[in-house]
């Protein structure tokens, strides 16, 4: 038997998106870019409380709406026009409103935790080890399907809010659930650590591009092992390392 | 050489027991008898290839089955591309027929051809007494067997399937299913893979109404090459474009052949019967000519698709009939709306967020009431086979948030304004045993119940 494929001509029409998840795209990136800008040029973010929250709040923001996109998608083919634009806030209010509340509790232990004692790198071998293995565990892919799951939702009127806000903090919960493993290195190296945040940010999104894909976790787990071996035997942070080595470059002849 | 698969009723009506079906009797016995079953030829590990109950240790290619999603057609052409190999071995092995391929049912074709064929309706082989038939299986549903309950035309037509113009969104409805490969909510199955395959699956009940067991029932096979023929049918429009995504045209899935050695198929490598994989259905056009497909125009700018109307409750489908209101979106352009409607988009109904523990074994027709006419108007069916794998935590993979989406556009007559007035309803069209008996005792609920999260209009 000769396999030859049927000649099928390209189509782009395929490719191109529906128009409501085009205005969602906007709303989701346009806000992660903002929080990316302010948490990287804002040079007020260097100490006290105050500090760390927004630092927190916006480091969140930057990292975890990406995340909110396919949901908000749903939201937003999901409710009338009229009640559009509360829906969809109630709805990023609740998602970041959760990661905020856990990025500020997770500051807080990792925070004592340090006054206590606990140094990198070390701890960072462990909490790299950690999420090597929680990747690889099947309850990290029933939790990243359930990220997926949405929930009816009214179209219009208060059952709308109250439903959008209700689903942002369930997507959050879940989403929380599914990346704890890649967000425990960001906090164990610092709160705000720019590299495993980035890290962590390409991970989450990437492994929810490659659902279908059944090693993507396992590649996750690659990752984190590869990077708790290198700061084993490097005897150092490998993000700061590499960081530091990234802006050294313009300094350079 | 080139098989050609035929209307197992046309070969009923040429000869009771036709060489052809005898044949495929006769091997199923040797794939119980001749093989153990962990051999990849038995007929057992054949059917886990396509599913096993929850629970069950996996062997290799095991419970695999796509459904509710694009793969659905080219998994399952491969599935039973594998299985007519193995079954003509054996065929060849005993004497039966050189040309043998597998038979289908085309249970919409006219007549009686809407009734099992006769050779899966008898409990003994012809010839000598005392040799059970394999094609017969006792629990299907009432009425099945003994042929005295047709299948009605509104489950066995594939009418609203051919007529659906793409194969996967957007925009939707879809022939072949929604995607995969982009995250978000999926579980979205073709017009084909509803009606006449979900339906057709419930109506026949027993073996047939579970995906772990639909395998095991030999009319499962005929079945299925009827909707790989009805692939075919779609196809022979030039205008109909099977995905060109690379997710979908590379997407590979393993098999085993006629000597149990490991074969790999990919989506591209199955879109042509005649070129790819050596067979035709005795309806394809002769002479075989590659059809060349009409590029379709790159639609950059697409207008959104817009929601217009929606329930606000979530709904239950009983077993008896049930009409839902739909509360319009007042702010829709409705001019706006009718002008484009004029042009290219539809109102497409969509039957969100379904639901069940367990599939029901009922088929609901989904009408729609109000349009100013002495009946509702039939626009499709919900029939959920395979829904019990929407609860199943082994993988990601597994469909959910399931939605049918149904073309109304002509019964609306393009008028988005006359959704003001429509109600959905939903009504049994075909009741298994088990719900008819509870109907006849007055139960509460007639069978176990499907959630309906929402209802709702859209223009796309």
């Amino acid at each position: 038997m000769t396999a030859t494929p049927a000649a099928v001509p390209g189509s782009a029409f395929l490719r191109v998106p529906v128009g409501l998840p085009r205005l969602a795209d906007r709303i989701v990136i346009g806000a992660t870019v903002l929080a990316w800008i302010v948490l990287l040029w804002d040079d007020r973010l260097s100490g006290g409380a105050a500090d760390s929250v927004i630092r927190v709040t916006f480091g969140t923001a930057a990292m975890m709406l990406p995340l909110a996109l396919p949901a908000t998608r749903h939201v937003i083919a999901s409710t009338f026009r009229s009640s559009r634009a509360l829906s969809v806030t109630a709805f990023l209010a609740a998602f970041v409103g959760v990661w905020v509340t856990v990025g500020l509790a997770a500051t807080i232990v990792f925070g004592l935790l340090e006054r206590t004692g606990f140094t990198p790198p070390n701890v960072l071998v462990g909490a790299l080890l950690i999420a090597a293995g929680w990747q690889a565990l099947p309850w990290k892919r029933v939790s990243l399907r359930d990220c997926h799951l949405t929930v009816p939702l009214a179209p219009r009127g208060w059952r709308s809010s109250f439903g959008c806000l209700k689903f942002g903090g369930i997507v959050a919960a879940r989403c929380v659930a599914s990346c704890c493993g890649l967000m425990l290195p960001m906090f164990v190296a610092g709160s705000g650590h720019l590299f495993f945040g980035l890290l962590a940010m390409a991970g989450a999104v990437g492994e929810r591009r490659l659902l279908v894909l059944r090693r993507e976790s396992w590649l996750l787990s690659g990752v984190a092992l590869g990077l708790a071996v290198l700061t084993t035997t490097s005897g150092a942070d490998p993000g700061s390392a590499l960081v530091g080595w990234f802006c050294a470059i313009p300094q350079r002849p | 050489m080139v098989y050609t698969r035929r209307d197992i009723w046309d070969l009923e009506n040429e000869q009771p027991w036709h060489p052809v079906t005898l044949a495929y009797a006769k091997a199923i016995n040797s794939m119980n008898d001749g093989y153990p079953a962990t051999d990849p030829r038995s007929w057992t590990y054949q059917a886990a290839i396509h599913g096993v109950p929850t629970g069950t240790p996996l062997e290799p290619g095991w419970d695999q089955c796509e459904h509710a999603d694009w793969f659905f057609l080219p998994w399952h052409r491969m599935y039973l591309f594998y299985f007519e190999s193995i079954v003509r071995k054996i065929v060849l092995a005993q004497g039966g027929p050189e040309d043998w391929a597998l038979p289908y049912w085309n249970y919409d074709g006219g007549g009686s051809k809407n009734t099992i064929p006769l050779p899966f309706r008898e409990e003994w082989l012809p010839g000598p007494p005392g040799v059970a038939n394999p094609l017969y299986v006792q629990d299907r549903d009432d009425g099945i067997n003994d042929g005295s309950e047709p299948l009605q035309s509104s489950i066995t037509s594939p009418a609203q399937a051919l007529a659906t113009t793409i194969f996967s969104p957007p925009p939707r409805p879809t022939f072949g299913g929604g995607r995969l490969d982009q995250g978000g909510p999926f579980g979205n199955p073709g017009r084909l893979e509803g009606t006449p395959h979900n339906d057709i699956h419930n109506a026949i009940g027993g073996l047939m109404g579970d995906p772990a067991t639909a395998g095991l029932d030999p009319i499962f096979w005929l079945h299925h090459a009827n909707i790989d023929r009805l692939w075919n049918r779609w196809t022979d429009d030039p205008n109909h474009v099977p995905p060109t995504d690379n997710s979908w045209r590379n997407q590979q899935y393993g098999f085993f052949d006629e000597n149990a050695d490991p074969q790999a198929k990919r989506s591209k490598d199955v879109l042509s019967t005649v070129t790819q994989l050596d067979y035709r259905y005795d309806d394809d056009p002769l002479p075989f000519e590659e059809v060349e497909r009409v590029p379709r125009e790159p639609v950059r700018r697409r207008p959104p698709a817009e929601l217009v109307a929606a329930t606000e409750e979530p709904t239950r489908l009983v077993g008896r009939p049930v009409s839902v209101p739909v509360a319009v979106d007042e702010r829709v352009d409705v001019r706006r709306l009718r002008n484009e409607m004029a042009e290219t988009r539809r109102v497409v109904l969509s039957v969100e967020h379904l639901d069940a523990e367990v599939n029901p074994g009922v088929v609901y027709g989904v009408y729609l009431e109000g349009l100013g006419r002495d009946e509702p108007v039939h626009v499709g069916n919900v029939s959920l086979f395979g829904i019990e794998r929407l609860h199943r935590r082994q993988g990601v993979e597994e469909a959910h948030d399931l939605r049918l989406d149904f073309d109304v556009t002509e019964a609306v007559g393009g008028q988005v304004d006359k959704l003001r007035d429509v109600k959905v309803r939903f009504a049994p069209i075909r009741l298994n045993a088990e719900s008819r008996r509870r109907l006849a005792e007055e139960a509460t609920e007639a069978h176990p119940p499907i959630e309906v999260g929402r209802v709702s209009f859209s223009v796309d």
